[in-house]
């Protein structure tokens, strides 16, 4: 290659500032990897725990730390929105399941069934065919999430159409953008080292954002007791107008797209050789009842149960039975004192999809009270 | 944002993706490789092409934007040739014609226009470049025949294509002939570091402070735009002004920031883009604000119509009693253009006659206190620190509100104003003058105190080795923030 004399200063000062900035970046890894080490690999992952780990968020946790699930030992893993993460708790439903297996909840906070779907796709890009057959995923769903992804998802803070998974996709590029949706930049063998090599972000996220919850938390009042809170009349007719903004218009046609995407993630979970249990995730009665929506969702989920009833590998149960008021804290999520029987429920109607080989637990044996 | 010619279009190579440093670099090594000419205008040219080839999908696109090149090319021969008022009138208004057509203005209605998606990035600066290059052509000042390709070259440079800085052809040209040594002696280590610097912080300037300036706006703004109840009274004051603000910062790093990366690069590849700001923020008024902000605009502005239009009053109303209430009209009629030229849709009739009335307001308001109390006076009045950041705060808030054109539509404009009402709108106007005057009194204080105190590390900074380490710094703080947001900010003015 020919290069002019004159030419030099613009190579040796790129090539000055290039090891400038390589060796400021190792300084900052080690800093960093000596400050805040990479958590051990856990057999189980909860994303509900998120924020106090270095990823901070459920879709960057999940997304960024699902190397774990690469294992083929029997598996079930939670998915849903925030009432999945409140409704089931691991420490309870952990007991009541067989040791050997093992226990994952990915739920994503203001998840649709879209980005659900992504999550499903994230857990299956990452195992093999064995793994991927010893897998039930639980989806606990709830009209809520069937909202339009031109209501979700395209808000002026994002690219158009980016779930909170994409916009964790493209971060930190190890995922590029294309008219035919995300393509992998870092290969997964190589997965892990670059999540280390981004451990400077990832620290100086959580320290903002652990500034940032500081501060805000100072200046806020004390919290109330999730066990007694209790929701007015205008927080329910607030909670009431943001489930209209997010979801439009009622009507037969509402929730089709989604139950279309749900239709979708359904097959490929079947196809790949793993299970599905559906959960009609119940809502306080007074909800159900203002609700415009909950008529439109309950025909369509009935519709959709009753199409994928026979098929091997699906299961459903039905848990919008549990609407006594006085056992959720606002619109959507049970209060603590509760979700021991959503976990029993939710065991029960396990406990015929896993293997014959697990041993089972006694408690499983026990008839959940509601 | 105003356009939707483009929507069918790709989005082109955005100036914060590694893609486009990549690129950046990849043009910089080529043209270096070879120091000749012909090889350094082979490498522009290509450049140029693959640039522009970013933003569309299929080779249709493009066919809109050639042709609009072919004919500007021509009318400028044509006018080159002949020089006659005639050809250069025919001329002008066949480019403005065609440029209109293209551009989808929405007084055509969707019945005149071509329909498939086309490439109109670029079109608004293509348009200065060749109206500029008529005028001239007619009073003379190009005297040889440009060659296709440097037409080409200069109308497509890369670097300007999407929003400036507009280039005179006569400076182009100057550095055009001198691409095969004048790079050459320029090139120190000291040249190349200030280079660099510059492009590190228009990135910073891009992706820190105009991103977080974004996400604020975006938040506040979306609350008073939405369908649904917003907020009323005094909350809407504060959220109209919180957002007035945040776009103006914005808008302003936005583009400076783009400005800054653009003119390192230039300078890289041996070009001397003009500069288009200049502290407009220090501005004490309306007119001088114009003067410092988007200044290759407002300069092609005062030399192509203000200053002939004026001409024309003057040849028709002679009386030197008129001229300043000439000058009045015409800076007028000069901001209403330049307003009106920012979009497509009616709101931008709006922010032009804002525009226009800024600026003839001002000057009305400069003739009336010079003959009140004097010239000597009134230049008194201005070194008065108080009445200083009062202009300085006053104008900023003209131009806060006079842009909220930018960023909603008619119907959200209608609705934003009618529900503040002029109280309401008078008291954000109050509001964000008292903030900014505040805001900057204290910046003065804070930049004063930093020369005293922050002297040592600047020159730290400009030691060989440790400004690099310094600029490495900066480097790894814009990345990480850039991962704080859930997109990189657009470059905004892409849309005019």
């Amino acid at each position: 290659m020919f290069i002019g004399p004159f030419d030099k200063p613009i190579l040796r000062q790129g090539a000055l500032l290039l090891l400038c900035l390589a060796l400021l970046y190792v300084g900052l890894l080690g800093l960093t990897l000596l400050i805040a080490p990479p958590p051990p690999q856990e057999r189980g992952l909860d994303a509900s725990l998120a924020g106090n780990t270095i990823f901070m968020t459920e879709p960057k946790y999940i997304y960024l730390n699902r190397a774990s699930l690469r294992g083929s030992s029997e598996k079930v893993v939670l998915l849903g929105a925030s009432n999945v993460d409140v409704g089931f708790n691991l420490g309870e439903l952990r007991p009541l399941l067989p040791a050997s297996v093992a226990l994952d909840k990915l739920a994503v906070d203001g998840a649709n069934i879209t980005e659900v779907s992504q999550v499903i796709d994230l857990v299956q890009q990452v195992q093999g065919e064995e793994a991927r057959r010893n897998e039930i995923f639980v989806l606990g769903i709830w009209y809520g999430m069937f909202g339009r992804d031109h209501l979700r998802w395209y808000t002026p803070d994002r690219s158009p159409g980016d779930t909170d998974i994409d916009i964790e996709r493209y971060r930190y590029g190890f995922e590029r953008r294309t008219a035919q949706g995300p393509v992998p930049v870092v290969q997964w063998q190589y997965f892990g080292a670059a999540v280390t090599a981004i451990c400077p972000f990832l620290f100086l996220d959580k320290l903002s954002r652990d500034v940032l919850a500081w501060l805000s938390h100072r200046y806020q009042t004390q919290t109330a007791d999730p066990n007694s809170a209790v929701m007015s009349q205008s927080d329910r007719d607030g909670s009431m107008s943001y489930w209209q903004s997010t979801i439009g218009s009622a009507g037969p046609a509402a929730f089709d797209e989604q139950f279309a995407v749900l239709e979708r993630a359904c097959k490929r979970v079947l196809a790949e050789g793993s299970k599905l249990l559906l959960v009609d995730l119940p809502l306080p009665k007074w909800h159900r009842e203002r609700s415009p929506y909950e008529g439109y969702y309950e025909a369509r989920r009935a519709k959709f149960v009753k199409q994928w009833a026979a098929r091997p590998g699906f299961s459903f149960v039905d848990m919008s039975d549990m609407d006594q008021d006085q056992d959720f804290l606002d619109e959507v999520h049970p209060r603590p004192r509760v979700t021991i029987l959503w976990a029993r429920r939710l065991a029960q109607a396990l406990s015929p999809m896993l293997s014959p080989n697990a041993a089972v637990a006694g408690v499983m044996s026990r008839s959940p009270a509601p | 944002m105003s356009d939707q010619g483009w929507a069918d279009a790709a989005l082109g190579m955005d100036i914060t993706s590694f893609g486009f440093i990549a690129f950046v670099a990849a043009v910089v090594v080529a043209f270096h490789l070879v120091p000749s000419r012909g090889w350094r205008t082979a490498v522009l040219s290509l450049a140029n092409a693959a640039f522009i080839a970013t933003y569309i999908n299929k080779p249709q696109q493009i066919i809109p934007l050639l042709a609009f090149l072919l004919l500007g090319y021509l009318a400028i021969e044509a006018v080159r040739r002949r020089r006659s008022a005639l050809a250069a009138a025919i001329s002008i208004g066949a480019v403005l014609t065609i440029y209109v057509y293209l551009k989808r203005f929405s007084f055509l209605g969707n019945n005149y226009t071509l329909h498939f998606g086309y490439l109109i990035v670029g079109l608004s600066y293509i348009l200065f470049r060749v109206l500029h290059l008529v005028i001239d052509a007619r009073g003379g000042d190009i005297g040889e025949p440009i060659k296709p390709l440097a037409f080409l070259n200069y109308t497509c440079n890369f670097l300007t294509f999407v929003s400036g800085p507009i280039q005179q052809y006569q400076d182009f040209a100057r550095d055009y002939p001198a691409l095969s040594d004048g790079t050459k002696d320029r090139l120190t280590d000291e040249f190349v570091f200030r280079a660099f610097r510059r492009i590190i912080v228009g990135y910073g300037k891009v992706i820190i402070v105009s991103g977080i300036a974004d996400t604020l706006f975006l938040r506040v703004s979306e609350r008073i735009l939405a369908p649904y109840p917003s907020p009323a009274g005094t909350h809407l004051v504060a959220a109209y002004a919180i957002s007035a603000i945040a776009y103006t910062i914005y808008l302003y790093f936005n583009f400076s920031g783009y400005m800054d990366i653009v003119t390192g690069v230039g300078r890289l590849l041996g070009q001397d883009l003009p500069e288009n700001f200049n502290k407009p923020f220090l501005a004490r008024d309306f007119l001088e604000f114009w003067t410092r902000w988007h200044m290759t605009l407002s300069q092609w502005f005062k030399t192509y119509l203000f200053n002939p239009l004026m001409g024309m009053l003057i040849d028709r109303f002679p009386q030197p009693v008129m001229v300043p209430y000439l000058g009045v009209t015409a800076f007028f009629v000069t901001f209403f253009v330049m307003g009106v030229w920012h979009g497509t849709t009616p709101v931008f009739a709006i922010y032009g006659l804002l525009m226009g009335a800024g600026a003839s307001i001002n000057k009305l308001w400069q003739l009336m206190l010079i003959a009140r109390i004097g010239r000597r006076q009134y230049r008194e009045i201005g070194e008065r620190q108080l009445y200083a950041y009062a202009c300085r705060g006053l104008t900023c808030s003209f131009f806060a509100i006079g842009i909220t054109c930018l960023w909603v539509n008619i119907d959200q404009l209608r609705r934003l104003w009618g529900s503040l009402g002029f109280a309401g709108l008078a008291g954000t106007a109050l509001l964000i003058a008292v903030v900014c005057s505040f805001v900057m009194f204290l910046q003065d204080i804070v930049v004063r105190t930093a020369r005293t105190w922050l002297a040592w590390p600047a020159i730290f900074a400009e030691h060989p080795v440790f400004g690099n380490v310094w600029s490495a710094a900066q480097i790894v703080v814009i990345v990480m923030v850039s991962t704080f947001f859930h997109k990189t900010p657009e470059f905004v003015y892409r849309a005019f």
